[in-house]
């Protein structure tokens, strides 16, 4: 005999309801709040003066971010289960971001560098829709929507998050289908003269998820396709104007993920994406959505990854590690090659504490047009060393508190003058080493922290 | 400039397997040898005692989170259901209400299911906190997927010791829980890792811990209701927190206050429908000297019930 115990997801919040009731309760439910989140924060210095620079390649969508964050960043979120009937649930979520430069006690959200900002607000309604299979889930507003990432260089490669609409996870038997329709405006200052004119980027997301392969494997197809929506008015003023938008205005990205699980303790994930055009994002990191704003961006894209995490000794000693490499070739020469790859071995002393090693590299190749960062082939790497405290043993396991000193040598200047980029970004925090430095050293402490359930 | 990149991606890629395959212990074989292993080991171990009456029983701690050894090393019983590890502790006899809480850590797919069995004076069974009344807790960012349950006791005659151990029933059963890095995906809005939930198979060890407080000492809700009576209470035991076992025996509790009126007090907490705390107060009143309060409350609670 199996006694299986299947857990609640979520604690079930609606009225108690009668079996001789009719109407569902709802007016009388309780709400049991779910608060959920995640922060970062802490203080560094840059050895030689100065607070902490924060290492990252010009021109790479992201760095390795152990001992290598500069900013205080915190999403606070509440949610709650308000429905819970006959096999139908009804759950709301919101989340607020917020980032400052954590430069002093009291940090307007709205001066430069610091920010507040509504990332969700949805409902989801899971076996909403009936006819459809169990766990199928309808949703609207806007939300993170199933965002990959890679947790050690805080890299987005596969995330169409914003306002949607759409009905995920329809158990097909080979898999789960999901389809959403999801926004992300731009805006066309270069082309239009009156700044701040909405571009309507609409991206439609098609994926098919949990396709089994292989013991503790499972695919991942998934295809995006953007388009700015552009009003009848903007276009006759395109076409006045000689602008060419109809090529640039649209894209689509292919998406193949394998995740193995029971992997050594953890899990490793490999993708592959093609994209074209206009989904193309020119910079930062959350590739995946259209350019906005760019009404002209023609180019493709094709990008491998690797990244997971492994116990090499079962709770003494685990791994995270990733390698990427994508080729940005767009048709004006704005585009690069990047290459990076990072472990970051930790070793747990106890439950408690742990010490941690991140190196990471980052390669840039640009093409021939770029003009805001050094336009010669340039590298980034860095060498990190963290004791921690933590409430576990593991790579995910917060609240954790950690002491750091990062090492960081790259070839090149590091910055062209003030604020211009030449081999290290400049928009990463404050920028304390000298111009024509190769190396820098910085230390300091922070702590990181996520909660909910 | 590509190609290389690429190659190096590619040999990292095949280093990362190749060391995996040279070095590393896949998971599922550290997951599931340990589990048989346990159950071998305990089928083998021989009984430590004849009764329950000759358990090893250690002295509890209130106030402290302590972590029960329950693996191989520990004494093994053949309790009436079944044979298993354990842990038997003698509560303390200050007859002051106890709150405790048990957890049970799942670990590499594993987790030890506990039963607590709390015995009388004579060492004959009274209550039992059955493996089926732990709740299965999801891992939230400061305490990994669990099985927990948090019970009072108010020791005495009737409840003088407390063991902790897992029968063969809840054995045969298994726990499905959700991944740290499952829960970390939904909490920041990730795509969940695919693949159903692990499911945690019950073996015969485990990481157990067992927290107790009094009641009192965590306020609650008698605090407020009792007042300065309460209140004298845990001044005098903070004061000589060494001697607080031994001082309230059985027979010093007979010290009555008049001006108290349980009756009326649980009477109120009928009326709002918190037997528990009825029960908690006529348990009370009759340590202070109140005799009979328990059997008026039963009468209470009987014309009460349909």
């Amino acid at each position: 005999m199996r006694d299986s115990r299947q857990f609640t997801r979520r604690p079930l919040l609606a009225a108690l309801i009668g079996a001789s009731c009719v109407m569902p309760a709802l007016a009388h439910a309780d709400i049991n709040p779910n608060f959920f989140g995640y922060a970062r924060s802490g203080i560094g210095s840059t050895a030689g003066g100065g607070s902490q620079t924060c290492f990252k390649a010009a021109g790479a969508p992201a760095k390795y971010r152990l001992g290598n964050e500069c900013e205080t960043y915190a999403e606070l979120g509440l949610g709650a289960n308000l429905f819970d009937q006959q096999g139908t649930s009804f759950d709301f979520a919101s989340r607020v971001a917020y980032v400052t430069a954590q430069d002093n006690d009291s940090e307007s959200l709205q001066d430069a560098d610091n920010d507040i900002a509504l990332r969700e607000m949805y409902v989801t309604g899971t076996n909403a829709v009936s006819g459809l299979p169990d766990g199928s889930t309808l949703w609207a507003g806007k939300r993170f929507y199933k965002r990959h990432d890679i947790h050690m260089n805080d890299f987005y490669y596969w995330d169409v998050s914003g306002p949607g609409v759409g009905i995920s996870d329809i158990d097909l038997g080979v898999g789960n289908l999901s389809l959403a329709w999801v926004r992300s405006s731009g805006s066309d200052n270069d082309n239009f003269p009156d700044q701040g004119q909405r571009l309507s980027d609409d991206t439609v997301d098609i994926r098919m998820t949990d396709i089994a392969t292989n013991p503790g494997g499972s695919l991942q197809l998934g295809v995006d396709y953007g388009r700015a929506s552009t009003p009848e008015w903007l276009e006759n003023y395109y076409d006045n104007n000689n602008i060419d938008y109809e090529d640039g205005d649209k894209g689509w990205m292919g998406t193949i993920e394998h995740t193995q699980s029971n992997w050594f303790g953890g899990s490793n994930t490999v993708a592959l994406q093609y994209a074209t055009d206009g989904i193309i994002t020119s910079n930062g990191n959350a590739v995946g959505r259209p350019a906005g704003g760019l009404v002209s961006q023609d180019g493709d894209m094709w990008r491998v990854l690797d990244h997971g995490h492994v116990w090499l000794v079962q709770d003494k000693l685990d791994l995270l590690y990733a390698a990427i490499y994508e080729d940005k070739n767009m048709d004006d020469d704005s585009g690069r090659k990047w290459f990076s790859a990072g472990v970051r071995p930790v070793y747990y002393w106890n439950d408690i504490m742990s010490t941690a090693v991140e190196l990471g590299y980052d390669h840039i190749e640009p093409q021939s047009g770029v003009s805001s960062y050094n336009g010669e082939d340039h590298h980034v790497t860095k060498l990190t060393l963290a004791q921690q405290w933590s409430a576990g043993r593991g790579a995910m396991i917060r609240p954790t508190i950690r002491l750091f000193a990062t090492y960081a040598k790259w070839n090149g200047d590091a910055y062209e003058e003030a604020g211009v980029a030449n081999s290290l970004d400049t928009g990463s925090g404050p920028n304390n080493v000298d111009f024509n430095d190769t190396d820098g050293l910085t230390f300091g402490a922070q702590m990181e922290v996520w909660w909910g359930s | 400039m590509p190609q290389r990149h690429i190659a190096i991606l590619l040999s990292g890629l095949a280093l990362t397997s190749l060391a995996g395959c040279a070095s590393l212990v896949p998971h599922g074989d550290t997951a599931v040898a340990p589990a048989k292993q346990s159950q071998q080991a305990l089928a083998q171990a021989t009984d430590c005692c004849d009764t329950l009456a000759t358990l090893p029983y250690q002295p509890l701690t209130v106030g402290e989170s302590q972590s029960l050894t329950l693996d191989t090393h520990a004494p093994m019983h053949q309790f009436e259901d079944g044979a298993s590890y354990f842990q038997a502790f003698e509560l303390p006899r200050t007859r002051e209400p106890l709150t405790f809480k048990l957890t049970s850590t799942i670990a590499n797919d594993q987790v030890f299911a506990p039963t607590v069995l709390i015995l009388d004076e004579d060492f004959q069974p009274t209550q039992r906190v059955a493996s089926d009344k732990f709740d299965y807790l999801s891992p939230n960012g400061f305490a990994g997927a669990r099985l927990g349950a948090t019970f009072d006791i108010t020791p005495g005659p009737d409840a003088a010791y407390m063991v902790v151990y897992s029968n063969e029933t809840a054995r045969q059963g298994t726990t499905q829980y959700e991944s740290a890095e499952k829960v970390y995906a939904r909490v920041r809005g990730l795509a969940l890792p695919p693949g159903p939930d692990p499911i945690a198979e019950h073996t015969a060890t485990g990481n157990v811990t067992l927290e107790s407080e009094s009641r009192e000492t965590g306020g609650g809700l008698l605090t407020p209701i009792l007042g300065t009576r309460s209140h004298a209470d845990s001044v005098t035991k903070t004061r000589n927190a060494t001697a607080r076992d031994e001082q309230a025996s059985p027979s010093s509790a007979s010290a009555s206050t008049p001006d108290f009126d349980y009756r009326r007090m649980i009477n109120a907490a009928l009326k709002a429908d918190d037997i528990e705390l009825a029960m908690q107060l006529a348990e009370r009143a009759e340590r202070e000297g109140h005799s009979g309060t328990r059997a008026w409350l039963a009468e209470r609670l009987r014309s009460v019930s349909p």
